[in-house]
């Protein structure tokens, strides 16, 4: 097993694996495992997005086809939803970017943990194929909704009682095990492994929120886990955690005294944390991309940091505005409205500061800014849809209608995976030495940004009418009007279209692997230390035999009387800026 | 959710403590050039114990999150408490033994008794395994006295929370024999860090087994 | 640049399509005003922040886009900009909550002089109980759970003896008069939402919820449940009728009570017997069908589910005007059975009779058939033995090509298409995804296939 070690200065050798297996296959590479991750995460997204162009088939021609019986639409919004949630942007959020950028970022040669680290991989690996397995299995794969409620998960009226929601709950489990090990090495390799003059207040803020996202999620994860286990043995064991005395096909089950509710309260303790853990590495790369486009430093760079600490520990203590339709003691209401609506008051400033650093900027609108820009507009349009479901009263009428699909598929569909697209063209120079293509990147980024609103927008409003979310037909009522199928029709329009344009994004990626520019080291005329490696892309140990030293903070950009406008983190201070202070 | 609040109320403690030393409010853009001469230079073993503690966190969290879900149970009129069989109290004897021999084991070590911390490393092991075989006894004469896994929650609850404290501890083992296997191939040093975290990995689980018995047994 | 335009017209879009938008909240019938009027409040506090930082931005990207002479300003922070903004944003922030707070404080305090009625749910119909004259409800236990018992009633307790049972999936209530709602689902979790009434809550197996409100306005509402319960979730629909206090005390006094349920009497197979004679016309002497005379086999058929056909029949609500020709023939023939207890007795004679085999006469693919039956099996059984909470007869021993000829007429209109007939609306809507010829064939090929062996210990187990 080669691997160097991490922070060992100078004078060693770096033996690079020398076979295919051990280079690309069994890495202990952080930016192979990182690719790795990505790989799986997109082609295993890829199915997500697959069923989601069925569901949305079947809701605007209900009844055209006999592939999409109620049963499949009900396992398809299921599966879709927890792919994309944990296997897709959890994985690639922080197994592949995190991964990436991490040792890189900080000056790092690996994680600390190399060994570990391929293994979180090849665990993430299993749990997707464990995952995938259910569409194989007879009954498929569970139709419980991502929520996975009980006693409805794994009781007879629900697709895949059987075998899919324990392949499910499995899978859930071996994947927790994989972000644990994956966790442990960034949260240590962050504290431990920093090179010389990299202060926590140096960092990037894609690291601060890769790092405050990871201990996020080894600390929720675990609730999953739980209510994984639980669940299991409910359904295997005979057991009454969460299942009461309740019929199945006419009898009773045999439970008795379990508590449904309390399965919630386990699965939004993990739930709502996992909104802000693929929202904060989201936050703080869209950070780093808004910086480096708009050639000026973050604004407010310290009020950043503090937000996504404030975020971090407040977003365990709002979990159950998910419940406020659940049956729980309605006193609950008063003190999780509030703590939801003070959540909002850091994610604002975040927003505010994002905007004020385009102002007085100079602002580059590359592929990588547009996605950037793009987030922030979703975001501040999620972010306020959040408003109305926070509020327990306005969230009455609204809870489970399409206003709640729309809200949180702005907020954490649309939103971080613009980030994620922004972030593959902005590194991928990095990744591969060549530019992604530009022109095929624009559209890109037009279809899918436009796209993507002329989908949720309007949902909104088919919520504000009352139309229940999780429907595989609407029917007939009084209240839903015609034109609210035709609104339908439109947006599957729409969903097609993005979905189809996801493969010229696939397209863009083979062919610029290939073809594209020479991207040369710096393309983007960044200061953080990623883009001051020796080699593009970076080899193995990222550093050749010295590893860089520190002497600023992230964002030097247009630096007064610099003549040029960036000033990478490993140049040492001018003669007037060593006068100024060596004041930290 | 009394204890989840606790466990993460002391959690912040620790995170707030902990950025008050970052020195979070300093001005990063300020005293451009500063280096930090006076940076610890990285260590393995600092590392490695930083992500042992790392990984206690998330067990703590775990076992929190089950004792929160036992107590809101509890409450429900359908929970019969269980009788603890005896052979418990034996077991938390042992799993003390074999933490205390991996004790005595590291600090026999530190004094380059190399052959002798074997010994008592692979006592420690023996101990940590007949804890394992305790309780499984305990769960046979649970099981033969009528006290079944679906029977009751409180039933429930103690193979559950036991079963996953053993699986706790049979990683801990499994560690501790990649270890022993190792012993004589590797440097002191190198032999010193693996049981020193096997060490406090076995305080942690036996701290953790006390609490369980205490939360099985308050019932 | 192109960005910055694009960012306006959106902006524009989005306030466009919130002023036209033909999509918004349905007219409210109920008191529940202060929600609407959070929701306005919230409307403007978001819509503001949404166009002006919105605008902002697109202006800050036309007026700083890059120019090669051009630097940018370096500004790490500004204290008194960000506490500014931190400020304005509680402000908006309490604005919103403020009032949101006070409304919940008044929808979790039920008034004490409103009216309670229970709606009980389980997959996929709703039903209802009102606490009658004593005007408390009797306790209910799921150990009591039957078919002769679906609300579960402890038959020894006094109290529940008046209870109103509305076994139906439409419910009467006052208007201007303040109701509480208790809610009980006898499986998975539901949801009873009127979208006019804007309040819902969770039904939760095990334990009792509840929300209260006044209507304002009379007229029938949807019913829609919004939780997921498995695959008829969106077939879970049901019907409140709010009207003048009159109107709901006849509605109310026409339903039957629980002592008037039990003291109904037993079926008597015996004088069935005697009344099944003039059906063996056509259903023949054993109930095994005759297919040259489109009457299908009927032998050990639930006795609940032939009942209540045959009170459809003769409702008019199966084999109406609008429905086929064999079905109007079969309304014609159940209109001869005299009463109630006639229907019951001639139904529990059919069920008492042993299932036919019969022949198949179609042909279809047994094994896409099985993919499709899925769907149906979480109603009639995987084994096709049907299952009495979900109101779905046994498919076992009955004709493929009538299952075939009924599921035509589901989907073509000429059976279940009446507003009464709640399971009829469901085969309506899951018929539907049967497209084509093929998919019918191959679903009923694959119901020919199943061997239901559990009726008769299932029916035994029930106390029949």
């Amino acid at each position: 097993m080669d691997h160097v070690a991490i922070a060992d200065e100078r004078g060693l050798e770096l033996h690079e694996p020398a076979s295919f297996i051990t280079r690309y296959i069994w890495s202990q590479d952080h930016k192979v495992i990182a690719v790795q991750y990505g790989i799986t995460a997109i082609l295993v997204g890829l199915v997500a997005l697959a069923l989601s162009a069925m569901m949305r088939l079947q809701l605007a021609f209900p009844n055209s086809f006999s592939f999409i019986a109620p049963g499949d639409y009900y396992q398809f919004i299921t599966m879709h939803g927890m792919i994309m949630i944990v296997y897709l942007l959890t994985a690639l959020l922080l197994g592949g970017f995190g991964n990436y950028l991490i040792p890189l970022m900080i000056g790092a040669r690996d994680m600390v943990f190399p060994y570990l680290n391929m293994l979180s991989y090849w665990v993430y690996l299993l749990s997707v194929i464990v995952l995938m397995a259910s569409f194989f299995v007879s009954g498929g794969p569970t139709g419980a909704g991502w929520t996975l409620y009980p006693p409805q998960a794994i009781s007879h009226g629900t697709p895949g009682a059987d075998g899919g929601i324990i392949l499910m709950l499995v899978s859930l489990a071996i994947f927790i095990v994989a972000f644990t090990m994956g966790g442990l090495n960034y949260v240590t390799t962050i504290l431990q492994a920093r090179t010389r003059g990299m202060t926590l207040m140096r960092l990037p803020l894609s690291v601060w929120g890769i790092f405050i996202a990871t201990v996020l999620g080894l600390l929720a994860f675990p609730a999953l886990f739980v209510s994984a286990v639980m669940m299991l043995l409910d359904h295997i064991a005979g057991t009454s955690f969460f299942m009461p005395a309740l019929l199945s096909e006419g009898e009773l089950t045999g439970h008795s005294g379990g508590s449904p509710i309390l399965f919630q309260h386990l699965f939004w303790f993990f739930g709502h944390p996992e909104v802000y853990i693929v929202a904060l590495p989201a936050f703080g790369i869209v950070s780093d991309l808004i910086s480096t486009h708009a050639r000026r430093n973050i604004f407010g760079y310290r009020m950043m940091v503090w937000a996504i600490l404030a975020i971090g520990v407040l977003s365990f203590v709002v979990w159950a505005h998910h419940m406020y339709v659940s049956g729980m003691h309605p006193y609950f209401g008063f003190f999780f409205a509030t703590t939801t609506l003070i959540i909002a008051v850091p994610t604002a400033i975040k927003v505010y500061n994002w905007v004020l650093t385009l102002w007085r900027g100079n602002i580059r609108l590359t592929v990588p800014m547009l996605f950037a820009i793009g987030f922030i507009f979703s975001f501040i349009n999620g972010g306020l849809t959040g408003l109305y479901l926070g509020n327990v009263v306005v969230d009455l009428p609204l809870s489970d209608t399409y206003f709640v699909v729309g809200h949180f598929h702005m907020v954490m569909g649309v939103s971080p995976i613009l980030v994620i697209f922004g972030a593959i063209y902005h590194w991928f120079p990095k990744i591969t030495g060549r530019m992604l293509n530009d022109t095929l990147g624009k559209v890109h980024f037009w279809l899918t940004f436009l796209g993507t609103y002329a989908i949720y927008l309007p949902m909104h409003y088919l919520g504000f009418l009352g139309v229940p979310r999780r429907y595989y037909a609407m029917g007939d009522t009084e209240f839903i009007p015609e034109s609210a199928q035709s609104l339908n029709v439109d947006i599957t329009i729409a969903a097609l279209v993005v979905a189809v344009v996801q493969l010229v994004f696939l397209v863009n990626l083979f062919w610029s692997l290939r073809y594209g520019k020479p991207a040369g080291g710096n393309p983007w005329d960044a200061t953080t230390l990623e883009w001051q490696t020796p080699d593009t892309p970076p080899r193995h140990g990222n550093w050749g035999q010295e590893l860089p030293t520190v002497y600023r903070w992230a964002y030097d950009y247009s630096v007064p009387g610099q003549e040029k406008d960036f000033i990478p983190q490993t140049v040492p201070p001018t003669e007037e800026e060593s006068q100024e202070g060596t004041k930290p | 959710m009394n204890v989840i609040i606790l466990f993460m109320a002391v959690l912040v403690a620790i995170v707030v403590w902990w950025i008050l030393l970052q020195r979070l409010t300093v001005k990063p853009w300020l005293g451009a050039g500063a280096t930090f001469d006076d940076q610890r230079p990285y260590s393995r073993d600092i590392s490695a114990k930083l992500g042992l503690w790392v990984f206690l966190a998330v067990i703590t969290s775990l076992f929190s999150l089950f004792a929160t879900a036992y107590y809101m149970r509890m409450h429900v009129a359908d929970w019969r408490p269980l009788p603890e069989p005896g052979i418990l109290w034996t077991n938390t004897f042992l799993l003390l033994a074999s933490g205390i021999a991996l004790q005595i084991s590291q600090m026999t070590l530190r004094r380059q008794k190399t052959a002798l911390a074997r010994y008592l490393s692979i006592t420690a092991w023996c101990l940590a395994i007949a804890f394992l075989v305790g309780q499984w006894a305990a769960w046979q004469q649970l099981s033969a006295a009528g006290y079944l896994i679906w029977n009751n929650p409180a039933n429930a609850f103690f193979f559950l929370l036991t079963g996953l404290h053993g699986i706790h501890i049979a990683g801990g083992i499994w560690v501790l024999s990649l270890a022993l296997w190792r012993y004589q191939r590797r440097s002191d040093s190198e032999n010193l860090l693996a049981i020193q975290l096997c060490s406090q990995y076995w305080h942690y689980l036996f701290a953790l087994w006390i609490l369980l018995f205490w939360l099985l047994s308050s019932t | 640049m192109g960005i910055a335009i694009v960012l306006v017209l959106l902006v524009i879009g989005t306030v466009l399509f919130h002023l036209f938008s033909p999509w918004w909240l349905t007219p409210i019938a109920s008191n529940w005003t202060t929600i609407d009027t959070t929701i306005d409040i919230t409307v403007w506090v978001t819509g503001i922040v949404f166009i002006l930082v919105n605008l902002f931005m697109a202006y800050a990207i036309f007026r700083y886009r890059y120019r090669d002479n051009a630097r940018s300003e370096y500004e790490p922070e500004n204290r008194r900009l960000e506490i500014w903004l931190t400020a304005l944003t509680t402000v908006g922030i309490v604005a919103m909550l403020a009032p949101g707070l006070i409304v919940w404080a008044k929808i979790i305090t039920v008034p004490d002089d409103a009216m309670t009625v229970e709606v009980v749910g389980h997959q996929w119909q709703w039903t209802y109980r009102f606490p009658g004259q004593d005007n408390q409800f009797g306790t209910t236990d799921p150990t009591h759970f039957s078919p002769d018992n679906p609300f579960g009633m402890n038959p020894d307790d006094p109290a529940g003896q008046d209870d109103i049972l509305v076994i139906s999936n439409q419910v009467h209530l006052p208007v201007d008069k303040s109701i509480k709602v208790i809610l009980r689902s006898k499986d998975v979790l539901h949801n009873f939402a009127v979208p006019q009434f804007r309040v819902k809550m969770d039904m939760v197996p095990g334990m009792v919820t509840y929300f209260w409100f006044t209507p304002t306005r009379t007229g029938a509402f949807d019913v829609m449940c919004q939780e997921l319960c498995g695959m008829g979730h969106h077939l879970m629909r049901g019907k409140v009728v709010i009207e003048e206090e009159n109107g709901f005390q006849s509605w109310l006094d026409s339903q039957s009570t629980y002592r008037q349920i039990r003291a109904q009497q037993v079926a008597d197979i015996n004088t069935g017997k005697q009344l099944y004679a003039v059906c063996t016309a056509c259903h023949g002497p054993s109930g095994e069908g005759n297919q040259n005379l489109n009457a299908p086999a009927i032998a050990g058929l639930d006795a609940e589910y032939v009942a209540r056909q045959l009170d459809y029949f003769r409702r008019g609500i199966r084999g109406g005007p609008e429905s086929g020709s064999q079905s109007q023939q079969m309304a014609a023939m159940a209109g001869t059975l005299a009463d109630d207890q006639a229907v019951r007795n001639v139904a529990a004679y059919i069920a008492s009779l042993s299932p036919a085999s019969p022949d198949r006469t179609l042909a279809g693919n047994p094994e896409k058939g099985e993919a499709i039956y899925r769907n149906c099996a979480v109603c009639h059984g995987t084994q096709g033995q049907g299952i009495w909470t979900t109101g779905a007869p046994r498919l076992t021993g009955v004709d493929d090509w009538y299952l075939a000829g009924q599921l035509q007429q589901f989907r073509s209109g000429l059976r279940g298409r009446h507003p009464e007939d709640a399971y009829g609306a469901q085969m309506v809507a899951m018929a539907a995804f049967l497209n084509g010829e093929g998919a019918i064939q191959d679903v009923v090929a694959y119901i020919g296939t199943l061997q239901d062996s559990g009726s008769e210990t299932k029916q035994l187990a029930r106390g029949k």
